[in-house]
């Protein structure tokens, strides 16, 4: 509930440009089992995190087209936080794996266009692990925070 | 001696010997047919032809300059199907990186086919090839004599230091040598060992020394690559010079339809996420109150820029479709070189070697 009301908040600051600091867009897209739960737990317990992260469930990571980072970035986000179970725990054997492997490879794609590749992050929270959730959004909000604007959006005007 | 190794005496035309050194594979009835580029009635193109009787090999070039299409897709289709006899496929080398590819991606199979490569001089564009060819032609011949007419093969082959096939099971060899005399040709793994001595071919000569002549090659191709890949990822580091690169696109998917390794039936960018309709147009147009049609392709161009960093072999076929010259394949190839030294793979290198993202680390860790 408190992190809609800061949602709704944020769309407001947005609206009025009142607020002049910068809010990235950051996409999460976390799994079901892992660390969706883990979100829900630092939700429940009351734990505060940045509410400039939207939240995007998926079944598991390893369903994670490298198209919808690439999207993300296209369509206006500033960093992608993606995060699933710890390796050995995943609920489809390897899914987390793969997601691995394949970021690994996106990360160079990024990095040769230029992007950092510190906007995308991959962390294994554990559904027990709200506060370690909670310590990992705000990490990296504020590191988007500190790199500023991705500025790829630009490339969708073709 | 090495039984099979060959040095076939050309008399002026490597092309037309080569061809009729082929044509014993059907005459003796090693293979159940031979794909090679070759040119049809009106047409000066060599485009992949299937032959399947030697007397009809005259009108094969084995050792075009040019490739009207990537034959890699061509033997790959056909090679699915293959019953009792193998299938011997002309290949230069980008296209055998190509076929073992495929057959990685369960595509084709490689043990149908019998892959003929050669120590590849580049091909010219089309258009340009066409053009020469009206002067000139014996141009598939001159060509591979002629170090000026080289230079004038496209972009991308001149700076390709891949020429040397890998994974062929018979190479032609032209480099170092009087390819007006005599050309060679050698059986590279068992297969190709076995047909080159039931090709019972005049043999002359033992095997050349060719170290210095490719080594030297080697060096001028791959300055040029890195040059060009210097130049290249400024262009995709930089969003101004992306766009005025990319600009031009005119939104035809030809890239993908040359593409050797785009071999889904459906592409996803056929598909609804890609069906730019109003809502999805006008919702681009909110930031600035415009948006070009058709909309989206960046997001066409990055898809397949995912998918191809890992698997382009540099055929460079992507930029000779484009109607709008956008040097595609400059962009694959340098954006291909970062992923694929990071995911330590070489796309087409050994058909044993997993496509990377199958390979995934099953041990614990971050």
């Amino acid at each position: 509930m408190e992190q809609t009301t800061q949602q709704t908040d944020l769309v407001k600051t947005e609206q009025t440009n009142i607020d002049e600091e910068f809010h990235p867009n950051i996409v999460a897209l976390v799994c079901n089992w892992c660390t969706y739960t883990a979100a829900d737990l630092a939700g429940v317990t009351r734990l505060k995190y940045p509410a400039e992260i939207r939240i995007i469930r998926l079944m598991c990571t390893g369903m994670i087209d490298p198209r919808f980072i690439v999207e993300s970035f296209l369509r206006g986000a500033d960093g992608v936080f993606i995060g699933g179970c710890h390796p050995g725990d995943c609920h489809y054997i390897n899914g987390n794996l793969k997601a691995r492997l394949r970021i690994d490879g996106l990360k160079a794609l990024l990095q040769g266009m230029g992007i950092e590749p510190e906007r995308l992050a991959l962390h294994w929270i554990g559904a027990s692990e709200g506060t370690e959730f909670q310590k990992q959004v705000k990490d990296f909000v504020e590191e988007i925070k500190k790199l500023g604007p991705s500025g790829f959006e630009i490339l969708d005007s073709i | 001696m090495d039984k099979s190794f060959a040095m076939l005496k050309t008399n002026n035309q490597p092309n037309r010997i080569l061809s009729q050194a082929l044509g014993r594979l059907l005459d003796k009835g090693l293979v159940s047919g031979v794909m090679a580029p070759g040119i049809t009635k009106g047409s000066g193109l060599p485009m992949p032809m299937l032959f399947t009787r030697d007397e009809a090999m005259q009108s094969s070039i084995p050792l075009a300059p040019a490739a009207g299409v990537s034959a890699a897709v061509q033997a790959a289709r056909i090679g699915r199907k293959v019953k009792d006899k193998r299938l011997a496929v002309v290949l230069k080398p980008c296209e055998v990186r190509g076929v073992v590819e495929l057959a990685k991606l369960n595509q084709t199979s490689l043990e149908s086919l019998a892959i003929i490569s050669m120590e590849c001089p580049g091909r010219m564009e089309n258009d340009a090839y066409l053009a020469k060819l009206a002067a000139s032609p014996d141009l598939p011949d001159l060509y591979l004599n002629d170090s000026s007419l080289q230079d004038q093969a496209c972009s991308t082959c001149l700076s390709c230091d891949a020429f040397e096939p890998e994974g062929a099971d018979i190479t032609i060899h032209l480099f170092g040598l009087l390819v007006m005399e005599h050309i060679g040709i050698s059986g590279m793994t068992a297969i190709g060992k076995e047909l080159i001595e039931a090709m019972d071919l005049e043999k002359l000569g033992t095997a050349p020394d060719q170290r210095g002549a490719l080594s030297r090659l080697r060096d001028k191709r791959g300055r040029a690559k890195e040059e060009l890949f210097q130049k290249t990822s400024e262009i995709l580091k930089n969003p101004d010079q992306y766009l005025e690169v990319l600009g031009n696109c005119l939104g035809c998917f030809n890239c993908r339809t040359a593409c050797p390794l785009c071999y889904c039936r459906e592409c996803v960018c056929a598909r609804e996420s890609f069906d730019r309709d109003l809502d999805d147009v006008s919702s681009r147009a909110k930031k600035t109150g415009q948006v070009r049609m058709p909309a989206g392709l960046s997001m066409f161009h990055m898809t397949r820029m995912v998918h191809m960093s890992h698997a382009c072999v540099g055929c460079g076929q992507c930029s000779s479709y484009c109607p709008s010259k956008i040097p595609v394949a400059d962009l694959f190839r340098t954006m291909g070189q970062n992923v694929q030294k990071t995911l330590n793979y070489s796309p087409g290198r050994n058909p044993e070697e997993p496509i990377p993202f199958l390979r995934f680390k099953t041990e614990a860790g971050s």
